[in-house]
């Protein structure tokens, strides 16, 4: 009983919560599911700028290299990630723009450069961004950056990308990117149209929080709301009034289910923030269907977000199985290790699914003293009750411990090294035993057959 | 007999189960994914280095000291001038325009002029520190001569295929300014109509 009690105050121990957990707010739970699929996108850019018209190069001997940072998310498990097109589009919204600026720059340190927008817009219209040989395409090298769990603590996965495909700036802002990893945390994509006034966050890196510097690369969460549906070029785009910030470009729109809304685009010139543009999941898909790719989160995506609930619930060891459940088939799934640990602070045990366990193995060994008492106290009632028959020499005083008469098995032992037949008695009063059927060993092997007399 | 077999199953069932329990301890750590691919540095290219872009570009003459040779039996005179144009182009190849241009002097209290017409073209190449001017490849420039008795002659600034003047060169965004060691010095800005863009 006292081992009941005590796995019932164990049980009890488990069972109460260290601390709520509850989401504060639905932006809250939001972030906690897209977070894991947020990536930081370096783009690298190399190359020159010449003008068509003078063949004037710029860029000297070793060309421009700008680098631009965009924010993206992982929208399948092996690897594919959206981002926003004029990110890595090496047209003049893109690369050749970025490469256009940094001639600028320079132009601008000699003299000739009177208005910066004018100038652009002739380079754009009379210049080329090119390699190091005449009309050849720019270097454009894009990494895709994430925080990864290892087991000597979090680092910072950098992978080489390559685009699968995008449309242009211009005509929906969208591209899709791929790199060469697996089991990547990743986001659902919403296929139906969003209403306006959905609550959104627009998920990100803005330039000025300096990301890539940030070991943490921990995104901004911006909150709003669709405000208006828009076309442009016969593709929609969502007007959204979360902030968004330069380096943002690329970042998910989601939803408070954390699925992906659409795709942080543009902000509107000479417009004040809080007035940003954002490509419609719609284009988004419509980029992975011409490439045959299906837009589906793994497994794992699905037991973190279970596991979150879980945890969000105050079902710590529910949420510590999902988390381990999602660590088993992404290992590096940072969010998931970080969310496992505080549940485990907050009471949650490694196999919450243990607990009927102990309760099991208690039981079993209170069972097991229970059935053992019980024989014992059995064996006991029986051995009295055949005192009166009278045939069996039975000794007068108590039988050992669990009714074993071992001082005779240990002399029948002895005794039947010299004969057939045992007579013993013994110093101590035990037991007396002759010439009766009730113990006769008879040598027929090396191991002497034993009975227990209260058996019969 | 039954009861007892019952009781050491229950603890050995109770003891595996406590071992299943305790052998729990949770996720295995990872490691990192070492071996998956990584950025590759970028091979170095380079392009040929164009003409210098402070220099590419048009300019006018703020200010120009020379000594000039104007009567054949008496030292070049030092005369000065402004308003000659250069278009500098990146091709290496330049046009320098004369028209209007006055180079005035004095000569014994005498005021003297030379009066630039026409244009020619050029080759040059530049460094930070030097300019050259390779050839004079085609010319319908004049100069005409005047002092206090009138015009005295017009002289045609002809073609020089071999002309290799090498001038000190300081530019920097507006400003140009070419000097050479035989007392020529020209202070130039620069103008909109070529090689400036917005």
């Amino acid at each position: 009983m006292r081992a009941l009690f005590a796995a019932a105050a164990l049980l009890l121990l488990t069972a109460a919560p260290a601390g709520a957990a509850q989401p504060s707010s639905p932006e809250e739970l939001a972030a906690a599911i897209a977070r894991p699929a947020i990536v930081l996108i370096t783009v690298e850019w190399h190359g020159w700028v010449r003008d068509k018209r003078t063949g004037e190069v710029f860029g000297g001997a070793k060309g421009y290299v700008v680098k631009a940072t965009c924010s993206g998310a992982v929208i399948r498990p092996d690897g594919h990630v959206a981002t926003a097109s004029h990110c890595v589009h090496t047209g003049p919204q893109g690369g050749a723009g970025a490469l256009f600026d940094a001639a600028i720059e320079e132009l601008a340190a000699a003299g000739r450069i009177v208005d910066r927008a004018k100038a652009k817009a002739q380079l754009a219209e009379h210049a080329v961004a090119e390699g190091a040989n005449p009309d050849r395409p720019v270097d454009r090298a894009i990494q895709v950056e994430r925080m990864e769990a290892t087991g000597d603590g979090p680092i910072r996965d950098i992978a080489p990308a390559t685009v699968v495909d995008l449309v242009a700036p211009t005509d929906g802002d969208v591209a899709v990117l791929k790199v060469p990893r697996d089991d990547l945390p990743s986001l659902e994509i919403r296929a139906d149209q969003t209403p306006v006034g959905t609550p959104i966050l627009a998920i990100g890196y803005p330039g000025s929080a300096g990301a890539a510097v940030d070991p943490s690369l921990e995104p901004s969460n911006k909150n709003g709301q669709v405000s208006a549906r828009r076309t442009q070029n016969d593709r929609p785009f969502y007007e959204f009034s979360a902030a968004a910030t330069h380096g943002m470009s690329g970042g998910p729109l989601v939803d408070m289910e954390g699925r992906v809304v659409g795709v942080v685009s543009q902000g509107s010139p000479g417009e004040t923030q809080s007035f940003n543009f954002a490509a419609a999941s719609s284009t988004l898909l419509d980029v992975l269907a011409g490439k045959d790719v299906k837009a589906e989160p793994g497994e794992h995506d699905r037991d973190y977000r279970a596991a979150l609930d879980s945890y969000f619930a105050d079902d710590f060891d529910g949420a510590v199985e999902g988390f381990d459940d999602v660590l088993a088939a992404s290992p590096g799934h940072l969010q998931a290790s970080e969310y496992r640990r505080l549940a485990v602070d907050r009471g949650g045990s490694a196999g919450g699914g243990t607990t009927p366990l102990i309760v099991l193995a208690v039981l079993c060994g209170g069972v097991g003293v229970a059935t053992a008492t019980a024989g014992t106290a059995i064996a006991l009632t029986r051995r009295r009750a055949l005192v009166p028959a009278g045939t069996v020499p039975v000794s007068d005083v108590d039988t050992p411990p669990f009714g074993f008469p071992a001082p005779v098995e240990r002399a029948a032992a002895t005794a039947q090294q010299d004969a057939p037949t045992v007579k013993v008695e013994q110093d101590a009063p035990t037991a007396k035993v002759e010439d009766t059927p009730t113990v006769k060993v008879e040598r027929e092997d090396d191991t002497p057959p034993r009975r227990d007399p209260t058996a019969d | 007999m039954v009861l007892f077999v019952v009781a050491g199953c229950a603890l050995l069932a109770g003891g595996g189960l406590a071992a299943a329990v305790l052998a729990d301890d949770g996720p295995t750590p990872v490691a990192s994914r070492s071996g998956q691919p990584s950025p590759t540095a970028r091979p170095e290219t380079t392009r040929e280095v164009g003409r210098p872009l402070c220099v590419v570009g048009s300019w006018v003459v703020v200010e120009e000291v020379s000594n000039i040779k104007f009567y054949t039996d008496e030292a070049a005179l030092p005369m000065t001038s402004a308003g000659t144009t250069y278009e500098f182009r990146p091709d290496g190849t330049g046009t320098a325009r004369l028209d209007g241009v006055v180079w005035r002097g004095t000569f014994r209290g005498n005021e003297l002029r030379v009066v630039g017409r026409g244009g020619y073209e050029f080759t040059w190449s530049a460094t930070d520190k030097a300019i050259t001017y390779h050839a004079r490849t085609r010319s319908d420039a004049t100069w005409t001569f005047h002092d206090q008795r009138g015009e005295l002659s017009t002289q045609p600034v002809a073609a020089n295929p071999a002309q290799n003047e090498v001038d000190d060169l300081t530019c920097q965004a507006t400003t140009l300014v070419e000097s050479n060691s035989g007392g020529y010095r020209a202070a130039m800005s620069r103008t909109a109509s070529f090689g400036v863009y917005g």
